[in-house]
């Protein structure tokens, strides 16, 4: 790490400042932290190796505890006491897909794990694909995002400066005009290490009221959305704002695009830092810090991209990315095909953690109202309680118009649709008329995204 | 690119206490504390020195405290040196208000040293006594936090010279018979906290006092990868071994501790068996002071462990290629503050290109002892470390062997040796050397150090054939 300051270890015992020793759950995540300082470095063959060591572990485990895999044990023949390795892996084990996991639902749950791995979580998410999943996970998985998360600050960011984060929040949660202000970065990242000071707006803020908060918080870094920095920066290039102090953004959860970096680049002056991730199996891969390339965080997941052949693509080779998580052992998904394309890539910084040039998933966009306000919808647990749609697109038709595309297991009931449409326009903020269309399937665009989200009621849209 | 500058040989694989994980790993509590402690030593090796220095002088601060409010002899002396509220703490002003303490200071003090309320959370105080490098005995308080910190540079001592899955042969001074010839102990871990921490191998361990030729004899049947050893004993063994023929075809590196190690002892290794050394500097007192680049001769201070400052006579901080003195000022035991320590050792500063911001030490001028051949010819290392333990009285020892059948031997005592406390004394002498030597006891007032400032406690005048010069 060659920053200035270097990033600072708290301390929990009176007398001892440096080296720090903070509370237990930090101490946990400074384990880590030490291994991944490590690991980001191994040769490619150990690191391969040690990955492995844990997955020998989770399939022991998946085969004898989880009833899904425990049924198939026999059928895919795959004996586990000898060494596996990824091909054993691909040979035996099919790729699990969303609509599986969906079916499978409480047969991919293990009827027991070790207590050691802490209490469970459930998580349900639309994902990439507008089809909900549940996946339930556990303390210790949790311990291993929390560490990924503070890698990729330290990767990317001095946590002593000021960071400004808009997301979705739950209801009114940190409104304009204040929104929440804290005296450190919060999370795992707070316990383990000094900070500086963060601030916390609901996406859900009108674009103008966003760009005026953080005009008043006037952050050295902005955490966020792609689409939602993405409409900041055209706010900011049509009325002329700049941020001086502003270092870097850094875009989660959905596709980051190209014109998005282009935009911040051009407007707000500094590079955009992006991350792949999903609720369903924690981080996936982080940008590295020397270049716009990402690297697989193989500590936490085994990521297979595949081309239509089910082999292992090569560098500039796009093809679908397989991902399993090593350390969920409450719910273990075996090769799951999140539904997201990604192109491999070679990365010269000497990392061999191996690489993704780009994430070909999915994409959202901004949503312009009437009055002209601007926002960015939320449509990550649009679905709960409509277990019946398999997935969905949300489409502009005009200026007052919806089209809701669903690919359903049977109609919505009239209560059911009315129902649907009241949330649509609570989420969209504004009465809009809402039309349902039942399809077979959702194209993904051409650049072969799903989106949940498209305004076609404008020309270049 | 930092893969070029990772400190450690081999990454090692972390021991994990959860069922179902085991990578990355998650040790047991302990294990735990010493991975936190070893990630930020992994980081902090590469900051810059003024950096390295901001953050001792943030760990100095709790500790001053400390000790001007809870230690005896620091809270009676600090009206004296001007601390006082409005003192601001610099490298300056800690230089100019705190005087160098000596070990004979320390020893004079007692447990005026001894803090009277250790911070809870450091733990239990535990102690050890040494003869440490100029003969006389100091009884030394430690706290369960400093033997963390020291458990945590050993793993980084190890972690930036060794693969800790091969096999470890200790031969040093050990506590009761269990490390005794000719079995020796036999460990299927490098010892307690090292294997909770990491995956290792096996460990053997025999005590020093051991006869040269039965220790070579032990050796060739446990066959380690690595020998830790005193440095003298480690140039007994090599000379036999050269003598003899006898190589261990696994062994890939010698590595020494406690005493000083001359260049004799290297070039030794090296001839005998074509390995290199590599030593390690450290004290009971203080812990680690510096310890050896993993990519040249270089000793690096241990800054995360104590704050050294090397001075030319006038006071000054030298400059490469100068000699001064070593102090140290340990910045985690709150058992028994040392500041600005002196324990009699020189050292030359140095310059390492290996990029580390470490300061560098090129050579250390301090601690030597030696081995005695017997009129048997059998060779060993006579252990002194705990010799004083029942002879209270006996401030100082200096030990020569200038005839074959005799040792001559200097006291500085606060009371003459009753006739039954020189027999035991003699008696002592016996068990330690092996031989029943005819020993002459003398009194004084102080013993010499030689011209190049060392004190050898022992030195076999006899067998070298040549001149005592201290």
């Amino acid at each position: 790490m060659t920053d200035s300051r270097p990033p600072r270890v708290q301390t929990a015992l009176p007398g001892l400042v440096w080296p720090g020793l903070p509370r237990r759950n930090a101490i946990h995540t400074l384990a880590l932290l030490y291994q991944l300082e490590h690991s980001q470095w191994l040769p490619a063959e150990d690191l391969e190796r040690l990955q492995f060591r844990q997955i020998q572990l989770l399939l022991r485990h998946a085969f004898k505890s989880v009833p899904y895999y425990r049924a198939r044990h026999a059928e895919w023949g795959i004996d586990l006491d000898q060494t596996i390795t990824p091909e054993i892996l691909r040979r035996h084990i099919p790729i699990l897909t969303r609509p599986e996991i969906q079916e499978l639902g409480d047969q991919l749950l293990s009827e027991e794990f070790p207590k050691a791995h802490g209490k469970t979580g459930e998580v349900l998410t639309s994902g990439s694909t507008g089809r909900p999943i549940k996946v339930v996970k556990n303390e210790l998985t949790e311990t291993f995002w929390n560490a990924l998360t503070i890698r990729d600050h330290l990767w990317h960011r001095d946590p002593n400066l000021k960071l400004a984060s808009i997301r979705p929040l739950p209801g009114n949660k940190a409104p304009y005009p204040e929104g929440e202000h804290f005296d450190n970065w919060g999370g795992m990242l707070a316990q383990a290490f000094a900070n500086g000071p963060s601030a916390l707006l609901n996406i859900g803020t009108p674009i103008a009221d966003q760009v005026d908060w953080l005009q008043r918080f006037d952050p050295d870094y902005i955490l966020t959305y792609p689409g939602n920095i993405q409409a900041i920066a055209i706010h900011c290039e049509r009325h002329k704002i700049e941020f001086p102090r502003l270092k870097q953004v850094h875009t989660v959860s959905d596709l980051l695009r190209p014109e998005v970096r282009k935009i911040c680049r051009d407007v707000l002056n500094v590079p955009v830092i992006d991350v792949y991730s999903s609720a369903e199996v924690g981080y996936i891969a982080m940008q590295c810090p020397e270049s716009e390339n990402l690297h697989i965080q193989s500590e936490s997941v085994f990521v297979e991209v595949l081309d239509e052949d089910g082999r292992d693509c090569r560098p500039g080779e796009a093809g679908e990315v397989v991902i399993t998580p090593l350390h969920n052992l409450t719910m273990p998904l075996l090769r799951y095909s999140i539904g997201d394309f990604a192109e491999v890539g070679s990365c010269d910084c000497g990392r061999t953690l191996p690489v993704l040039r780009r994430i070909m998933g999915r994409t959202r966009s901004m949503v312009k109202l009437p009055n002209g306000d601007e926002f960015y919808a939320s449509f990550q647990d649009l679905l709960t309680g409509f277990d019946m749609i398999r997935q969905f697109q949300v489409i502009r038709r005009g200026p007052e118009a919806l089209e809701m595309k669903l690919v359903t297991v049977r109609e919505l009931s009239e209560a059911e649709a009315g129902n649907l449409t009241k949330i649509l326009q609570q989420r969209f903020r504004h009465p809009f008329s809402v039309s349902f269309n039942y399809v077979d399937e959702i194209a993904r665009s051409a650049g072969g995204k799903f989106e949940d989200y498209k305004d076609e009621s404008e020309a270049g849209s | 690119m930092r893969a070029a500058a990772m400190a450690d040989s081999v990454t090692p694989q972390t021991r994990s206490a959860l069922a179902g994980l085991a990578w990355p790993g998650l040790p047991a509590e302990h294990g735990a504390r010493l991975l936190a402690i070893l990630y930020q030593l992994e980081l902090s090796q590469w900051w810059r020195p003024e950096q390295l220095r901001r953050h001792q002088f943030r760990q100095l601060a709790p500790l001053l405290q400390h000790a001007f409010q809870h230690v005896p002899y620091y809270r009676a002396q600090r009206e004296a040196w001007g601390i006082d509220a409005k003192w601001k703490l610099t490298p300056e002003s800690f230089a100019d208000r705190v005087p160098i303490l000596t070990r004979a200071e320390t020893q004079e003090g007692g447990a005026a040293f001894h803090s009277e309320a250790v911070p809870e959370a450091h733990g239990k105080i535990g102690d050890t006594f040494t003869s440490g490098s100029t003969g006389r005995p100091l009884k030394t308080l430690k706290s369960s936090l400093a033997e963390v910190m020291w458990q945590a540079f050993t793993l980084r001592e190890n972690l930036w010279h060794r693969d800790v899955r091969k096999k470890l042969a200790i031969i040093k001074i050990v506590d009761g018979a269990y490390g005794d010839y000719p079995s020796g102990a036999e460990y299927n871990n490098w010892g307690g906290y090292a294997s909770q921490t990491f995956e290792t191998g096996s460990s053997c361990m025999l005590h020093v006092s051991t006869k040269t030729h039965e220790q070579v004899e032990w050796l060739e049947r446990m066959a380690p990868d690595y020998i830790l050893t005193l440095p003298a004993n480690a140039q007994a063994l090599a000379h036999y071994c050269l003598e003899k023929g006898i190589t261990f075809p696994n062994l890939k590196q010698i590595a020494t501790f406690s005493d000083l190690l001359r260049p004799e002892a290297r070039a030794a290794c090296v001839e005998a068996w074509n390995v290199p050394v590599i030593d390690i500097y450290s004290s009971a007192e203080i812990g680690y002071i510096a310890m050896q680049c993993p990519e040249s001769e270089n000793y690096h201070i241990q800054a995360e462990s104590a704050y050294v400052e090397i001075l030319n006579e006038s006071g000054q901080a030298c400059g490469p290629g100068e000699i001064g003195r070593v102090i140290a000022t340990p910045l985690h035991n709150f058992a028994m503050p040392l500041l600005r320590y002196h324990s009699g050792d020189l050292a030359e500063v140095g310059e390492c290109d290996c990029g580390r911001g470490l300061p560098t030490i090129r050579r250390i001028m301090g601690r030597t002892r030696s081995t005695v051949i017997l009129p048997n010819g059998e060779q060993h290392y006579p252990s002194l470390q705990d010799l004083l333990i029942n002879f209270a009285m006996v401030r100082q020892f200096q030990i020569r062997r200038r005839e074959r059948d005799a040792l001559d031997i200097k006291l500085v005592v606060t009371r003459p040796l009753t006739e039954g406390e020189e027999a035991a004394f003699r008696a002592e002498m016996h068990e330690r050397f092996k031989h029943p030597f005819r020993v002459n006891i003398s009194y004084h007032d102080e013993l010499a150090r030689s011209a190049s400032g060392k004190f050898h406690d022992f030195r076999d005048v006899y067998s070298e054939g040549g001149s005592d010069d201290g």
